[in-house]
């Protein structure tokens, strides 16, 4: 055990970090709600892998950075994040027992709740949304999660994290 | 987030948080800039003598603007004065660019590479070269965010050019326009007017362009003509834009 103490756990920050990045880019106004929830998804792969590693505190802080980023209100994007992982900590060992398109409906329902979490604290600040094109992202990163997760195993087997 | 809504020091805490991210969206907003400029520096010598003359023409045509702009000014001055009014303030201008980055989708919001080093502060008005673009709503160390005039929350005071009729102009981001507020059917309002800021309220300075009213609609049940507005600033496309400070001006 000794051994394996210093794994290779940087990575899980370089890819939170790229996930933000990646949420951040501009995109052409047509495009932009398209825009896969990346930090979540990042996250929710690694809560399910190493679940004793990245669990609730480190999706509160993504939250917080998020909301920094965002100019949300503080704690906005934080209480989302920590409802997702909650559920996650109850049940990522029955997740990780399903097939590939089985944890995609998983995370799906994840982010919408995700989503929705949001919405509703949005509609009470009185911001209330543009367009539906804003429920469509939930689908896309479900569509997604797959390719990420098969991205994310492949880099986390090189660099012997698990 | 009761505690970011509702007290203000906490306003103060969460701008020295935000310095965190600061170098994420400068990081972000570097590969846009760097495209730009290979844009920019791959232009041959051709465009550049080319633009160059264009833009001397222009300059040329604005200095002459201008000196029509001074003479005016005097007699505007002369008539204040006779009139027994001042015109109290002069502003001072300061070029910003934007970065790079997008915020929430809720909102319309978008970040400027200046912050309270620079002087910014909470309030300040932004335009860019075409009209008011909006306001600064939150200022970190080195970046700062502004509202721009479609974002739900932000209303500006207008006038009419043509027969200065005031009013309010709030924002309406479905739609990327301004609505008129509280306008009765019977006011004289037209399409193709042009609306400026009135400066009442005193967080926008007199005389900027606003927008252009681009549909009224009358109904006679209705309370209010529904008044859309476009912005004149190009809110979507502008990189560069101005900051504004009030100077007590001796004039």
């Amino acid at each position: 055990m000794t051994k394996h103490v210093f794994r290779n756990y940087w990575f899980i920050y370089v890819s939170l970090f790229v996930a933000l990045v990646l949420d951040m880019l501009p995109l052409p106004e047509g495009v932009a709600w398209i825009r896969p929830q990346w930090v979540l998804l990042v996250l929710i792969y690694w809560m399910i892998v190493l679940p004793h590693f990245v669990g609730i505190f480190t999706a509160f802080s993504m939250g917080i950075i998020l909301d920094l980023v965002e100019g949300s209100v503080l704690g906005e994007h934080g209480i989302a994040m920590i409802i997702i992982a909650y559920l996650i900590a109850k049940w990522h060992q029955r997740i990780q027992t399903f097939s590939l398109i089985q944890q995609s409906l998983v995370i799906a329902s994840l982010i919408f709740i995700y989503q929705f979490i949001i919405f509703v604290i949005q509609k009470i600040l009185g911001l209330p949304l543009n367009t539906y094109l804003y429920w469509v992202s939930f689908v896309i990163s479900a569509v997604l999660w797959p390719w990420c997760f098969i991205l994310l195993q492949d880099f986390s087997r090189r660099l012997h994290i698990n | 987030m009761v505690v970011d809504l509702q007290i203000p020091p906490f306003h103060e805490m969460r701008s020295q948080i935000s310095v965190l991210v600061t170098p994420i969206q400068y990081l972000v907003s570097l590969p846009i800039d760097f495209v730009n400029w290979i844009f920019t520096d791959v232009s041959t010598r051709q465009q550049l003598l080319q633009e160059n003359a264009q833009l001397k023409a222009s300059l040329l045509l604005f200095q002459a603007e201008l000196q029509k702009q001074y003479a005016i000014e005097s007699e505007n001055q002369q008539l204040r004065t006779l009139l027994g009014t001042s015109q109290k303030f002069k502003h001072k201008v300061s070029a910003a660019q934007l970065l790079a980055v997008v915020s929430n989708p809720f909102s319309r919001e978008v970040v400027l590479n200046k912050g309270s080093m620079d002087g910014v502060f909470v309030g300040q008005p932004i335009m860019d070269a075409w009209g008011i673009m909006g306001q600064v709503v939150q200022v970190n160390a080195a970046t700062s965010r502004v509202m721009l005039l479609t974002d739900a929350r932000s209303s500006i005071p207008v006038q009419v050019k043509r027969n200065n009729i005031r009013a309010i102009a709030t924002g309406d981001p479905r739609f990327d326009v301004l609505r008129l507020e509280h306008i009765l059917n019977t006011e004289d309002i037209q399409k193709d007017d042009f609306l400026v800021t009135s400066g009442l309220g005193g967080r926008y300075p007199y005389g900027y362009p606003v927008g252009e009213v681009i549909s009224v609609k009358r109904d006679s049940n209705a309370q209010f003509a529904e008044v859309v507005v476009k912005p004149s600033a190009h809110l979507r496309r502008s990189r560069l834009v101005l900051l504004l400070w009030k100077q007590e001006g001796k004039s």
